[in-house]
């Protein structure tokens, strides 16, 4: 009995280990590139779907920045993300799931720092329901983890 | 000193077939279809411009002038280990006409400028190459 408890753990080691060292898969490679700077640049995307300038905010050039690009796609993963948690807790998602990110660029003593902020509409669910989804997306968002104790991010259910 | 704020980006997103993100001032708006991988290479454009911005920044501060042609090839891969998703990321980064010495040093000096390289650091693995 002993004997097969210090294999299945072993073999639960095993596995962990397993996922660990091979079982990385690369689900897709986004490639971009960029010219110029964030004033005056302008930045492709290798399949071409995403093509953009940039520009100063507030200038007269027509273009985005890197606090728009950033918000837009954190939102997406974001979305995704909850979208998941829906998945496996089997739970209906709403038609409007929608999310309003505010990504600032500050600077202080520090130098050029980020915070965000993501408000998170679900509407037609229960709200503890609902705050669980964003708590558990947060969880596993690749954009909340990559950012995780770096930045002030909050994430509000409105 | 007081913490300053520059600017906010404000998007709007919302999910399903006509799914998209718009920002309020109207510049962005694109479209984001799941599962398209749009996130990353939405990613990969605002890390590129705002590490190309503190390259320049590092270069004025040692009064090296940069000449044009700087660029930034991201690839943000989203993998999968089990059932976690997490990023990695490369910057294949050209700063032409710069002795090469010196273009290294502009480009690991620009990760401790750049507040996107500060936001990820430690997360997630970045490899950064001067090509």
């Amino acid at each position: 009995m002993r004997a097969s408890l210090g294999t299945s753990h072993a073999d639960s080691l095993l596995q962990k280990e397993c996922d660990m060292n091979h079982m990385v898969k690369v689900l897709h490679t986004a490639k971009t590139e960029t010219t110029g700077d964030r004033d005056n640049g302008t930045s492709r995307s290798s399949d071409g779907l995403l093509d953009i300038r940039l520009s100063t905010p507030g200038s007269a050039r027509i273009g985005t920045n890197p606090e728009q690009l950033f918000a837009a796609g954190w939102s997406a993963s974001f979305a995704n993300a909850i979208a998941l948690v829906a998945r496996k807790r089997k739970i209906a998602l709403p038609a409007k799931v929608s999310i309003d990110a505010e990504v600032d660029l500050n600077f202080g003593d520090g130098g050029y720092f980020l915070s965000t902020r993501l408000n998170v509409r679900l509407p037609g669910l229960e709200r503890s329901v609902a705050k669980d989804m964003v708590d558990e997306a947060e969880k596993i968002c690749p954009y909340s983890k990559a950012t995780r104790d770096n930045i002030g991010v909050t994430i509000k259910l409105i | 000193m007081t913490e300053k704020l520059l600017f906010t980006g404000n998007t709007h997103n919302t999910n399903g077939p006509a799914g998209g993100a718009r920002s309020t001032d109207g510049r962005l708006d694109v479209k984001l279809p799941a599962p398209h991988p749009a996130a990353e290479q939405l990613f990969g454009a605002a890390w590129s411009a705002c590490y190309m911005g503190a390259i320049e920044l590092a270069a004025a501060q040692r009064k090296i002038k940069l000449p044009d042609g700087l660029a930034v090839d991201a690839e943000i891969d989203l993998n999968l280990a089990g059932s976690a998703f997490f990023l990695r990321a490369r910057l294949n980064v050209s700063v032409p006409g710069v002795e090469r010495d010196q273009a290294q040093t502009l480009i690991d000096t620009a990760h401790t400028i750049c507040p996107y390289s500060k936001a990820v650091h430690g997360n997630i693995e970045v490899t950064t190459t001067l090509v």
